[in-house]
C-alpha cells in the first residue's frame, strides 16, 4: 500500500487555498453579470437592461458578489496570518536586497514577490471599497471619502487587476498546486502499483 | 509547446476578457452619470411644467416602491429618490395614497419634485424649484449631481 507523506502544515494550506479558490471563483464568476450588465435600476426608463433575468435577479447576483466576497477576505486574512513568517522574512529580504545589502533574488522569486505586492494591494483596495458598497455605502447621500461612481470605479479596477495578478499567481504555483492535490487525493496507479513508493519519502514542501 | 501555447492563449483571452469588462463597465457607470446629470436645468421649474399625480401604494420593497397611478400605469421610484426618502423618514405603507407633484425632464421622463402621503399626512421635498435633487452637488448634501441614479 502507497504511503501518502504530507505535513498537516502542507494540508491546512492546501485547505485554505482551496477555500480561498472557490470563494474567488464565485466572486468572479458574479462579477461577469456586472461586466455585462453593470447598470441596474429602471433609472427613470434610461436603462433598456432593466429587468432582464440572468438565470436569477439582478439582487440574486448582489447577494452571491457580496457574500463571496467577504467569505473571500476572512479566508484571505486567515492566509496572510499563516503566512505571516514568510510575508515578514521576505519583506526584510526585498529592503535588504534594496539597499543592496544582501543579493539580489532569482528571477522566478523577483516576479512571485512582485505579484504577491500587486495582489496584496489590490485586494485591500477591493476589499476596502467592497466594504464601503457591503455597509450601504452606495445609498448614503453623503458618502466617505469618493463619490460613490469613484468607489464604484475603484473596487472595479482593483478587482480586475488583482484577478490578473491572481491568474498569474496560480500560474506560477501550479507545480505546486498539482503535486499537493496528487497527495491528497492519491490515485490508484496500475504501473505503480507493484514498485516501491520511491516519492513516499519526500514529502511535499510548503510554497509560499 | 502545443500545451504552452494553449496556455498563453488562455491567458491572452481571460485578460482580453478582463480588460473590456473593466472598460464596459467604466464606460457604462460613466455615461449613467453623465445622462443623470444633464437631466437638471438652471432654469426654474414654471408652474405650467409641475404636474400633480394621484397614486396608492402598490408594492414597498428594500430597493424599489411600486406606485399605481390614477390612470393605471406604474410609477416606480428606486435609486436615490428612494434613499433619500427613506434617510429623511418617509415611508408609506402599502395602500397609501399619495399626492406626487413633478415635471417631465427633456426626455419626457416623469421626475418627483415632491410626495405628500394623503394617508399619514408626511410630506417630502426631493427636488428644489429649479428641479435639482436635493441629495445632489450644490445642494448642501455633498453628493453627486443628477437624479434617478442607481
Amino acid at each position: 500500500m502507497r504511503k501518502i507523506a504530507i505535513s498537516s502544515k502542507v494540508r491546512n494550506n492546501w485547505l485554505i487555498d482551496a477555500i480561498l479558490f472557490i470563494s474567488a471563483l464565485i466572486v468572479l464568476f458574479s462579477s461577469i453579470y456586472f461586466f455585462i450588465l453593470p447598470v441596474g435600476g429602471y433609472m427613470g426608463g434610461r436603462n433598456p437592461n432593466y429587468g432582464i433575468v440572468f438565470i436569477m435577479e439582478r439582487s440574486g447576483w448582489e447577494f452571491i458578489h457580496n457574500w463571496g466576497g467577504l467569505l473571500m477576505i476572512i479566508i484571505a486574512l486567515i492566509h496572510i496570518i499563516i503566512h505571516w513568517k514568510w510575508i515578514k522574512q521576505t519583506t526584510l529580504s526585498v529592503v535588504r536586497a534594496l539597499s543592496h545589502k544582501a543579493d539580489r533574488f532569482g528571477s522566478r522569486l523577483a516576479w512571485n514577490i512582485i505579484l504577491d505586492i500587486i495582489i496584496a494591494v489590490s485586494f485591500l483596495v477591493c476589499a476596502i471599497s467592497g466594504l464601503f458598497f457591503f455597509l450601504g455605502g452606495k445609498y448614503s447621500a453623503n458618502p466617505f471619502l469618493f463619490s460613490v461612481l469613484a468607489w464604484d470605479l475603484i473596487h472595479n479596477w482593483s478587482g480586475v487587476i488583482m484577478i490578473m495578478a491572481a491568474i498569474l499567481h496560480f500560474t506560477l504555483h501550479w507545480k505546486w498546486v498539482v503535486n499537493v492535490t496528487r497527495k491528497l487525493f492519491p490515485q490508484k496507479d496500475f504501473r505503480r502499483a507493484n514498485a516501491p513508493a520511491a516519492d513516499s519519502a519526500n514529502p511535499v514542501s510548503d510554497a509560499s | 509547446m502545443v500545451k504552452k501555447t494553449i496556455s498563453i492563449l488562455a491567458l491572452v483571452i481571460a485578460f482580453g476578457g478582463l480588460i473590456w469588462g473593466g472598460v464596459h463597465y467604466t464606460q457604462a457607470k460613466i455615461g449613467f452619470e453623465n445622462s443623470a446629470e444633464g437631466e437638471t436645468n438652471e432654469t426654474l421649474l414654471s408652474e405650467e411644467e409641475l404636474l400633480e399625480k394621484t397614486a396608492v401604494v402598490g408594492n414597498i420593497e428594500s430597493d424599489e416602491w411600486s406606485l399605481l397611478l390614477e390612470d393605471g400605469t406604474e410609477l416606480i421610484i428606486e435609486g436615490r429618490s428612494l434613499t433619500y426618502a427613506v434617510q429623511n423618514g418617509f415611508i408609506p405603507s402599502e395602500g397609501d395614497t399619495l399626492l406626487i407633484t413633478g415635471f417631465e425632464d427633456e426626455q419626457g421622463t416623469y421626475e418627483i419634485a415632491e410626495i405628500e402621503n394623503l394617508t399619514s399626512s408626511a410630506s417630502l421635498l426631493l427636488r428644489n424649484a429649479y428641479g435639482q435633487p436635493l441629495w445632489g452637488k450644490g445642494t448642501g448634501n455633498g453628493g453627486k449631481g443628477g437624479g434617478g441614479g442607481e
